[in-house]
């Protein structure tokens, strides 16, 4: 649990860099898949201008294990998921509804599978459009 | 405010029949609630976390588990649920050090912690567990 901690923490410290020169450019959250070599991080704003996520592993089977998860908009950590041990596929989603336009969200993670390897959630950020 | 202005903030955009709270619970102008989502035999708890803002309840948070949830800049609410099949009641859990009766209902365990950090920033996460007899 300790290195699950130590995991998401550098994660979310790598996240909330400042950038003294050029700012990095961030695609948008209206319409955002960051697709990973073991899965995908999607997000979409809905027309409420609410940002909705979700974690989808290929092959579902992946994502059989213990689970950790947080969510970060505009350098704070909004979530931080429970060690969730999962028995069967499962695919971790959420929606964030205090934002502002400009701010970037994350999504970062680590699933500990009952394959015996560990796959981590690191998608792009992408910024809230105005 | 009652209850029921809550779980109808958190309603919004489900189908009628659809969304039946299992669990409430307000602290100083936020509130948290888990809605049984799932249907027939399939149960699926979501969790939404609310905040009171000029006199009306609005969600600002949700996701399908358990886990903290910011509600001012470092503090929030740490919420523990989970499916309560197996497990011998009354239920209790453990969190940092002390044991704490978890609430039962429509076969989910519950319980809350108000203004908490994130159990996941101390040198030993301080997650909650399912107490054990030799906890």
């Amino acid at each position: 649990m300790l290195l699950i901690s130590a995991i998401l923490s550098g994660l979310l410290i790598s996240s909330s860099t400042a950038y003294a020169d050029d700012p990095p450019v961030f695609p948008s959250c209206a319409g955002h898949d960051s697709p990973g070599p073991d899965g995908i991080v999607t997000v979409r704003m809905n027309p409420s201008g609410l940002v909705q996520w979700g974690v989808k592993m290929i092959p579902p089977e992946k994502s059989v294990g213990q689970w950790a998860l947080i969510t970060i908009m505009g350098g704070k950590k909004t979530t931080s998921g429970f060690n969730r041990f999962t028995t069967g596929p499962y695919i971790p989603h959420g929606v964030v509804s205090e934002t502002k336009p400009g701010l970037v969200f994350a999504v970062r993670g680590v699933v500990y599978s009952t394959d015996g390897h560990e796959y981590f959630v690191y998608g792009t950020p992408c910024r809230v459009p105005a | 405010m009652t209850e029921q202005e809550i779980v109808a903030s958190v309603r919004k955009g489900y189908p009628d029949g659809v969304g039946v709270p299992l669990f409430v619970s307000q602290h100083r102008g936020h509130a948290v609630v888990l809605l049984e989502t799932g249907s027939g035999d399939v149960s699926y708890p979501y969790f939404s976390l609310c905040r009171l803002v000029d006199g009306e309840w609005r969600e600002v948070n949700s996701a399908n588990f358990s886990g903290w949830y910011q509600t001012e800049d470092d503090a929030g609410v740490v919420v523990f649920w989970d499916d309560a099949a197996g497990l011998d009641e009354p239920i209790e859990v453990v969190f940092k050090g002390e044991r704490w009766p978890a609430q039962t209902n429509g076969g989910v365990f519950w319980a809350v912690w108000w203004d908490e950090l994130d159990p996941s920033n101390y040198i030993e996460p301080q997650w909650p567990e399912v107490a054990t007899r030799a906890d």
